[in-house]
């Protein structure tokens, strides 16, 4: 029989029943054959012969049933092949195979059908890459020159306002001054929107420098706490701070973790209308822990799994304050570029803890820590 | 009366800031191109330059190596006055900025005024 038309594995539908049959004959003929012929040769009429030829007839019957159930299993996986391959051929190919035509050949031409799909579907996806990869690129730079050529504007319109509302050019009644406050207000919204945005658009393109110094966190905390105490008390809120009286030594970028405990300290100054805020760090096995608690309304469990994407922002109503959704974005990175960790624990109307780690400050040559 | 040189290219920003500082006591020139910038520092020998960035004819950091290549010029402190600074004060708690390679004080756009007063003063060593 020629290569060319051997069924390798059926992707040529079978003729079970006929093939079935042909086995049937082949087997019988040529186990009964032998056996017969063995009888009357050499056993005809013995009892070791009428034995032998009621085992052998038991045998070949076994023989034969379980072979025609192997068979049977066999039709069926060739059937399950066949239909998971005819997606990938086309018609003449399954035209051909109906047939019986040249089973290798469609065989080669449908391996050449999956394997150009394939790559199809790679350099497609590739392709789709590539552009969203531009794409966001396109939208940094985007951000990057818009945050840019906002400032100056921005500069301008707060300046203005400023020195007519410092009384530059004549004075300012009191109602006046109200809505000179309103404006600049505003604008330092706007500004800490900007600040944000470039910040973000550095960290994403990997631009956002650290200067790492040994520093006091301690003092850094004392600092925050004070800029926000006048604003705190006005709210009727309490600030604790909770820290040891020994430096807490870390190695980091101070006007980075100010911002970090500026944005934390912020939210819980936003979110807890009484009560207080208590800001906390200790020493604690190699690291720095630092937490800001309030007893502030809490975060739900869903908005805690969002609480550190781009632009999220919580329960706007009824808190006139208004956010950036980019800080804790910001603060969790400025975090990780520390090797530190953040975390919240929280739950919704017992208050907000923010957790975060930094390292210890690393020991200077010739000194003792 | 200490004199001082504001160059930006922005008209608005060299009102602003001339107002604030004759308000504050100081002599104010003003130009707002690089070019002129220089010709102007040359001509009146300022105590400071406040000096933008991005101007189209000359940069700020080519005007600045045009001051710093002149004897007559050359002492004068620069005070660069930019939306770009880094967020990275000095020791005297002032901004930076590299142009060039080396590190001015810098004030970044917008300004706090008293930011820029007190950064007018610590150069002036006032």
């Amino acid at each position: 029989m020629s290569l060319k038309n051997k069924k390798l594995f059926s992707l040529t539908p079978l003729d079970e029943v006929s093939v079935l049959r042909k086995f049937a004959i082949l087997y019988l003929i040529s186990s009964i054959v032998p056996m017969a012929l063995l009888y009357f040769v050499y056993l005809k009429h013995s009892n070791i012969g009428n034995i032998a030829m009621l085992l052998m007839g038991i045998g070949v019957l076994v023989g034969y049933f379980s072979i025609r159930s192997l068979l049977t299993k066999a039709f069926i996986i060739a059937k399950e092949n066949r239909k998971a391959l005819v997606p990938f051929l086309n018609q003449e190919t399954v035209n051909e195979l109906d047939e019986g035509q040249n089973e290798l050949l469609a065989l080669s031409r449908t391996f050449s059908a999956i394997t150009r799909q394939f790559d199809n579907n790679i350099n497609e996806l590739k392709k789709k890459n590539e552009e969203l990869r531009a794409l966001d690129r396109l939208k940094d730079d985007f951000v990057n020159n818009v945050s840019h050529e906002f400032r100056l504007p921005l500069t301008i319109v707060q300046e203005s306002i400023r020195q007519i509302s410092e009384g530059m050019f004549g004075e300012v009644n009191e109602e006046q001054q109200r809505y000179f406050n309103m404006s600049l207000r505003n604008i330092e919204c706007l500004k800490a929107l900007i600040d944000n945005m470039l910040d973000l658009s550095r960290i994403k393109k990997g631009k956002f420098e650290l200067v790492k110094k040994n520093m006091d966190l301690g003092a850094v905390i004392k600092e925050v706490a004070f800029d926000f105490s006048q604003k705190i008390e006005k709210k009727g809120l309490g600030i604790k701070i909770n820290i040891p009286s020994q430096p807490l030594e870390t190695f980091a970028d101070k006007n980075k973790i100010t911002q970090v405990l500026i944005n934390l300290v912020g939210n819980a100054y936003k979110f807890t209308d009484k009560g207080s805020i208590e800001i906390s760090a200790v020493k604690n096995d190699g690291i720095i822990e630092c937490s800001v608690a309030d007893s502030g309304i809490g975060i739900s469990t869903k908005d805690q799994t969002n609480l550190f994407s781009d632009f999220y922002q919580i329960g706007r109503e009824g808190h006139q304050e208004r956010g950036t959704g980019l800080g804790l974005v910001i603060s969790k990175s400025i975090i990780e570029m520390h090797n530190g960790k953040i975390h919240v624990e929280s739950k919704e109307g017992a208050g907000t803890k923010f957790l975060f780690t930094l390292p210890i400050a690393v020991q200077e040559k010739g000194k003792t820590p | 009366m200490k004199k001082i040189l504001i160059v930006d290219d922005d008209e608005d920003i060299v009102e602003l800031v001339k107002n604030r500082l004759t308000k504050n006591n100081y002599a104010v020139l003003t130009s707002t191109e690089g070019n002129d910038g220089f010709n102007k520092a040359l001509e009146h020998q300022p105590d400071l330059i406040i000096m933008d960035v991005m101007m189209p004819d000359l940069s700020g950091g080519e005007v600045v190596k045009l001051l710093k290549s002149n004897s007559i010029t050359y002492p004068i402190p620069v005070l660069f006055f930019t939306v770009l600074a880094a967020n990275m004060p000095n020791d005297a708690g002032l901004d930076e900025i590299n142009v060039s390679g080396q590190l001015y004080p810098a004030i970044t756009k917008p300004f706090e005024p008293n930011k820029l007063l007190s950064a007018i003063k610590f150069l002036l060593e006032e």
